[in-house]
């Protein structure tokens, strides 16, 4: 049965002076609609490739990857844009929100270039940001808010279009334990909620809370 | 609330870092604002000398006396002898114009008299011209009060006179001219009517400004001044007898006037070999300096451009600080959604708002500097409105061509290591 993600012999290639590193080197996997899954291995191991090329910043040296039963080396720019827009929510370890805009306007900001088809999405963004407990700070800027409450504010930004993937980049990485727990706890229950989620981890007790775990050692999935 | 649309997003990005981008539009400001500037005094200049040309008369064509190479050669030597210098066009020529040239409507003649001006002992800088009843039509010069010679004082020689605007204000600030006698020279001369103001005209000395004049009948200047002028210099005496000074010959129709000048010309040029005549057009004058306009147009356009280009490049360096600065930020855009096209279209966005801003600060710059200028030096200031529109596009096309390179640079970026650089 096809999944959401089907991908094989997925190798990526990083030309450099003193020969090509190797990233990947051919990986095959499948992810199911709804599967919550974290990514683990050593550092430098290509989790980080591999995540970037199933949410297609990466175009691939050789393979093949189908989202949703689209053949995504096929696409152009501009449609692989709208689709990563519209199917793709992305976390990232350092948050990753601008300094010139507000919380509000850095939610928003994911509708610039993929309007939500049927929500206003000043609405759903206040909402998500009600969801997020951050309401109270719609107008601040997000060098006023703590660590944890920017990965919020990141979290309300990649669900703005209601992307059915949330892929996240060591997401606690840059949190203190606690909060690391509650963002943690926040992915879970999205993905409880029919979101599928990926995220890249070093912390062995958040990936044993993942339902699977894929190893990855050098560029490849170790058994 | 909508998300943010391309201009203002741009605004915003540029707010972030503001004296980052005041400074970077500096050399936009300084080259629009030279282009404004430059622009209102040449049309100052221009308007000047196309007005002081047209007042000659662009019908009209234009004979001088001049002095000869001989004549200047044996001044420089300076014998100390006495000698009379004779040239330039005389009373016979002006007969043989009128009679093998019957294209020319009027024959006016102009001599200039080195005689002082007075009333009572007032004494005015004025020259002293003669000419004929003919010279307000020539001339296109109106009379303000009274009447100008007539063919009357001209038959009969009589002592009358017609004051220029400014010598009449200068003579007789409180009374009426009119009426009353000023003296030339030695003889008294009655004022029997004032011109109206008309302005500095071309070139010539002692005949570029007619409302600092006195103008009393030709035929009265020979009668009672004679055909010599002497002059009385250290040891020697010196006697000039030019008859006419300058003689403006109108045509009927403005396409005669060039066979009239060449005419003319060659008609001169047997008569007098000794070169103390030319000819010239105020309507090919114009032409020239219409020329000689439209280079000094170039110029300026090439100085408005090389500053163009200065102040581009630092928006250049400005705008690829600033991707670099913003990988993160143009990865993560990548990431929500943008195309390629679309962070080529932001920063390109940001690059022309950026000459936007800077060319309206310098079309203001450009005015403020223009009208200190004109008022230190005493100008009206012109602007061509034109100037306006079009350095602010020049400015915003500066944007486009300088935020170009940086804008491809941010486009092309690999999202991935954009993400990454932290
Ligand atoms: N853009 C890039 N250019 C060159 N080498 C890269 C690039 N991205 C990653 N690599 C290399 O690929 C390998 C895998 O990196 P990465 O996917 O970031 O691993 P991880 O996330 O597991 O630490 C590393 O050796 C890294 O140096
Ligand atoms: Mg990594």
């Amino acid at each position: 049965m096809p999944g959401l993600i089907d991908i094989a012999g997925l190798r990526k290639e990083y030309p450099m002076r003193g020969g090509a590193v190797q990233a990947l080197r051919g990986v095959t996997l499948s992810v199911q609609a709804g599967e919550y899954i974290a990514i683990v291995g050593a550092s430098g191991s290509g989790k980080s490739t591999l995540l970037y090329l199933l949410g297609m910043l990466v175009t691939p040296t050789a393979g093949q990857y189908r989202f949703d039963g689209k053949e995504v080396q096929t696409l152009s720019d501009v449609e692989r844009s709208r689709l990563r827009g519209r199917e793709i929510g992305f976390v990232f370890q350092s948050f990753h929100l601008l300094p010139q805009f507000t919380v509000l306007e850095n939610v928003l900001l994911a509708s610039r270039y993929c309007p939500p088809a049927r929500e206003d999405p000043s609405r759903r963004a206040l909402q998500l940001l009600e969801r997020v407990g951050l309401s109270h700070r719609l107008e601040h800027h997000p060098a006023e808010l703590s660590n944890g409450e920017m990965q919020r504010v990141a979290i309300a930004r990649a669900l703005l279009t209601d992307p059915r993937l949330l892929l996240a980049d060591e997401p606690t990485g840059n949190l203190d334990e606690r909060t690391g727990n509650e963002i943690t706890a926040l992915l879970e229950e999205l993905n409880r909620e029919g979101k599928t989620v990926i995220l890249i981890t070093h912390n062995p007790a958040l990936a044993g809370r993942a339902a699977r775990r894929i190893a990855i050692k050098d560029g490849q999935v170790a058994a | 609330m909508r998300p943010l649309g391309l201009w203002r997003e741009a605004w915003r990005n540029l707010l972030l870092h503001r004296s980052r981008s005041a400074l970077a539009i500096l050399g936009i400001i300084f080259g629009v604002a030279s282009v404004i500037c430059m622009t209102s005094i040449s049309e100052v200049a221009r308007r000047d000398v196309t007005s002081r040309i047209e007042r000659l008369g662009l019908r009209n064509v234009i004979v001088d006396s001049i002095k000869p190479q001989a004549v200047a050669d044996e001044e420089r030597r300076d014998t100390g002898a006495s000698r009379i210098a004779r040239y330039g066009v005389t009373r016979a020529d002006l007969e043989v114009l009128k009679a093998s040239l019957p294209q020319i409507e009027t024959v006016l003649p102009i001599r200039i008299l080195s005689q002082d001006l007075y009333a009572g002992l007032k004494k005015a800088e004025a020259a002293v011209a003669a000419t004929t009843p003919d010279y307000p039509r020539v001339m296109e010069h109106a009379i303000s009060r009274g009447r100008f010679l007539t063919a009357m004082d001209e038959s009969r020689c009589l002592p009358v006179c017609v004051l220029g605007y400014e010598t009449a204000r200068a003579l007789f600030p409180l009374e009426d001219p009119l009426d009353r006698f000023v003296k030339i020279g030695s003889l008294p001369f009655r004022v029997v009517g004032i011109l109206s103001l008309k302005g500095q005209t071309g070139t010539g000395s002692a005949l570029s400004n007619p409302d600092q004049t006195v103008f009393l009948p030709f035929s009265s200047s020979f009668a009672r001044f004679g055909s010599l002028q002497i002059r009385v210099g250290q040891g020697s005496q010196e006697a000039t007898q030019i008859e006419v000074h300058r003689t403006v010959l109108r045509v009927a129709d403005r396409a005669l006037l060039a066979p009239v000048a060449q005419a003319t010309l060659n008609l001169m040029r047997k008569r007098h070999q000794a070169g103390d005549v030319e000819v010239s057009l105020p309507y090919a004058l114009l032409e020239e300096h219409r020329r000689s306009e439209r280079i000094f147009l170039w110029v300026m356009g090439s100085i408005a451009a090389i500053s163009l280009l200065v102040g581009g490049i630092g928006i250049m360096n400005i705008m690829l600080a600033n991707v670099a600065e913003r990988r993160p930020e143009i990865g993560l855009r990548r990431a929500l959604g943008a195309t390629q096209g679309e962070v080529l279209r932001l920063f390109l966005g940001e690059s022309i708002l950026l000459c936007a801003v800077g060319g309206v600060l310098g079309l203001g710059a450009g005015i403020g500097l223009a009208r200190a200028v004109g008022a230190l030096a005493g100008w009206t200031v012109a602007f061509q409105p034109l100037t306006f529109p079009l350095g602010l596009a020049v400015a915003m096309l500066a944007g486009l061509l300088f935020g170009t390179l940086p804008a491809r640079r941010a486009a092309r970026l690999d999202p991935v290591l954009a993400l990454r650089s932290e």
